[in-house]
């Protein structure tokens, strides 16, 4: 099992980079191949996938899975849920990501991010694989299953989807800025939707995640709020996103500004998980990577 | 019974009611709740990249952001909750927009009272509140599924309030006290008042490690004490405080400790009792003993953690006088002093907390998240079905970015089976 589990990661980051190789490779050739055969501009398709779209979708679900072992794995071995440091973070954050992905495709035509799914995915993956992996026992504070599964877990679910809409808003500002004539994106509108689903759904998990962290902190650290560098950054997430809902249904200049916010979203989910894990010393930090 | 003359407002009065919601109106402003939002998230920011600018948040002028928010939040519900209940107690017809999908049920003929009558019950079956509605151009029924789905989002703008008051109740009222304890001894479970006769004793506290020091548990065993009779006994741990009394008692900080006897050179005991160990005073539990009588004070470190030695140190006025090195159920001479190691042991200070806002303010969180969970997660859908000539047109409007289509569809079905129902009998 020792073995196994880093198999599968590796497994799965090769299919991630696969994905995102062969879904640029198809982007660019859906692009290049007009002018190429000396055509116009390339013709919208009438589908939400470039030629080799299935192959990418399929590889995306196949890192999903093997990831998914992995973490089974994983809780099997340490005996609590994969979420505890960094090295098991990652990885589920990125299962995370792939399966807002897989879901939200399953209701809106946007199979051609796939290969913007797969980028932060596939960091997130390689990052978790220079971390150390050994299995160490949980540090008193952690040795709260509820907490540790459902307030981790919440953070964690509610990462991914930041990521998923952070890869929507690149889409549809490439698309707002290209005129919506790129063929291996979605319509900036298709991404507009795609985003703004993917924050409702993740807004009320991360504003759970919020108030059971805040629980947690009032049992362990004698109060729920202690001004700590992951708190307030989280804080700072969750308003950024608020910010967001409330702009999102605009159709005024402010709306059209909306997905800058999820950028500035997803930059700060990633200074709450990183800056304030590695660089910031607080009570958060006990975990070490 | 009112009389027209009695229903007459004073100009003044209107214009203050017009500028009130105007105000109003300019509160509630999404755009202004944006921009608010965005000052406060970036304040947090700050505060999280650089520790010296967390001054910021405790700043009045962030407590007056905060109340702003707080306001927008309250007026955008103030003028959303009217054409709310307006729509919960009758739903109004759709106007028709980009975001309404529209659809069309054929009619075999006339649409009778029956059929009209089968239709709503069908829709009503299917989660629509209705409101039928007959004009010169024909019949129409208007409804919402899930309406309720509005008042959630209400309600997470006024979770805002109960966040807010639970912080605010917190920060005039709470109390915090901070004790250090031996074991065996005990404390009130605050600084001592009237009335006040709660407290807590310290029984024991058992630490493991692992091979490289690191923690695996703390098990502090402690006994609450009401009115000097013993109340229950509990093992702290760090994720499990004691919660007595309404205040919450953690387990905070750990630390060895020796039991210690000192004696004058004529066997008269100074002192006996327990010594907290350390280079420094932690929480009043001092690492030395004061004997004034002598003009003596004796310091207590570790000396060899390995072997369980303790380093005594005597001073007087002149600077140190003596030192010895011993073990556990030694005694020998330290300056004017005799002294026992009778053992080593660990005290623990002690938190005690009462915060009366945190009750409200969990509320407030719990209550955030389940109504954005009910109004992101159920959003409401509209729906307005009206004759025109021989069909039924169908109209179904969902909150912003939702998808009504198969909405659409399943109404239209469930409506076309209903007419055709009508058409068979006929």
């Amino acid at each position: 099992m020792l073995i196994l589990a880093p198999a599968l990661l590796i497994a799965a980051l090769f299919s991630l980079v696969g994905a995102m190789a062969i879904g640029l490779g198809s982007a660019a050739w859906t692009e290049l191949r007009p002018a190429i055969a000396g055509g116009g501009p390339p013709a919208r398709h009438s589908t939400d996938t470039t030629p080799l779209g299935p192959i990418v979708h399929g590889a995306i679900a196949l890192s999903l899975i093997l990831l998914l072992a992995a973490l089974v794995l994983r809780t099997v071995l340490t005996g609590h849920a994969p979420w505890s440091n960094m090295y098991e973070f990652n990885q589920a954050f990125a299962a995370a990501i792939l399966a807002g992905y897989l879901g939200l495709a399953r209701r809106l035509p946007i199979r051609t991010l796939a290969p913007l799914v797969a980028v932060p995915a596939a960091g997130l993956l390689a990052y978790s694989l220079t971390l150390p992996s050994e299995v160490v026992p949980l540090p008193p504070a952690l040795q709260t299953p509820f907490f540790l599964t459902v307030h981790v877990g919440s953070a964690m679910l509610a990462y991914g989807i930041a990521a998923l809409a952070a890869a929507a808003a690149v889409g549809e500002l490439i698309q707002r800025w290209s005129g919506d004539r790129l063929a291996w994106l979605p319509l900036a509108a298709v991404c507009r939707t795609a985003a703004y689903r993917s924050v409702v759904l993740g807004m009320p998990v991360l504003t759970i995640a919020i108030v059971l962290g805040a629980l947690w902190a009032n049992l362990a650290w004698r109060s729920y709020w202690n001004n700590d560098p992951k708190e307030l950054a989280a804080a700072a997430t969750w308003l950024v996103y608020a910010a967001y809902i409330h702009l999102a249904g605009r159709r005024d200049r402010w709306g059209a500004s909306a997905a800058w916010f999820l950028l500035v979203g997803f930059g700060a989910v990633l200074f709450t998980y990183l800056a304030a894990n590695l660089v910031i010393p607080g009570q958060h930090s006990y975990s070490g990577v | 019974m009112l009389r027209p003359s009695s229903l007459r407002v004073q100009p003044s009065l209107d214009r203050l009611a017009r500028r009130a919601d105007r105000a109003l109106r300019v509160l509630a402003d999404a755009r202004l709740g944006v921009a608010l939002l965005v000052a406060a998230g970036v304040a947090n920011l700050a505060a999280a990249a650089r520790a010296e600018w967390r001054w910021a948040l405790d700043s009045p002028a962030y407590l007056a952001l905060v109340g702003t928010i707080l306001i927008t939040g309250v007026a955008a519900v103030a003028v959303r909750i009217p054409p709310v209940w307006r729509e919960w107690r009758r739903p109004g017809p759709l106007v028709h927009s980009r975001d309404v999908l529209v659809g069309e049920v054929p009619l075999g003929g006339e649409l009778t009272a029956s059929a009209r009558a089968r239709i709503v019950a069908v829709l009503a079956s299917a989660g629509y509140r209705l409101a039928e509605a007959a004009t010169a151009r024909g019949w129409g029924v208007a409804g919402t599924r899930r309406g309720w789905s509005r008042f959630a989002a209400i309600a997470s703008h006024l979770s805002l309030v109960l966040l807010v008051v639970g912080g605010a109740l917190g920060t005039a009222f709470a109390e915090e006290t901070r004790f250090g304890l031996f074991p065996g001894e005990q404390s009130h479970l605050a600084a001592p008042r009237p009335g006040l006769t709660t407290g807590v004793r310290f029984d024991g506290l058992d630490a493991e490690f692992d091979s490289r020091g690191r923690p695996l548990r703390f098990d502090t065993r402690v006994t609450f004490i009401r009115d000097g009779q013993v109340a229950r006994s509990q093992v702290l741990q760090v994720n499990a405080p004691g919660d007595f009394d309404g205040y919450l008692v953690h387990a905070w900080t750990y630390g060895p400790a020796v039991e210690l006897r000192v004696e004058d050179l004529a066997g008269q005991a100074l002192f006996d009792g327990w010594v907290a160990l350390g280079g420094e005073a932690t929480d009043s539990r001092a690492p030395f003993v004061e004997l004034p009588s002598l003009a003596t004070t004796i310091g207590v470190s570790l000396a060899e953690a390995e072997t369980n030695q303790a380093r005594l140190i005597a001073a007087d006025q002149h600077g140190v006088s003596d030192t010895v090195i011993l073990g556990p159920g030694e005694r020998r001479r330290l300056g004017p002093t005799q002294v026992t190691l009778r053992g080593f042991a660990a005290y623990v200070s002690f938190l005690s907390r009462r915060d009366p806002g945190v009750g409200l303010l969990f509320a407030g969180g719990f209550l955030l998240a389940g109504s954005q969970a009910v109004a992101f997660y159920l959003p409401r859908c509209r729906l307005d079905l009206r004759t025109a000539d021989s069909r039924l047109i169908l109209r179904v409007r969902g909150e912003r970015f939702d998808d009504v289509r198969t909405e659409l569809r399943r109404v239209s079905g469930i409506v076309a089976r209903a007419a055709a129902a009508r058409d068979e009998r006929a």
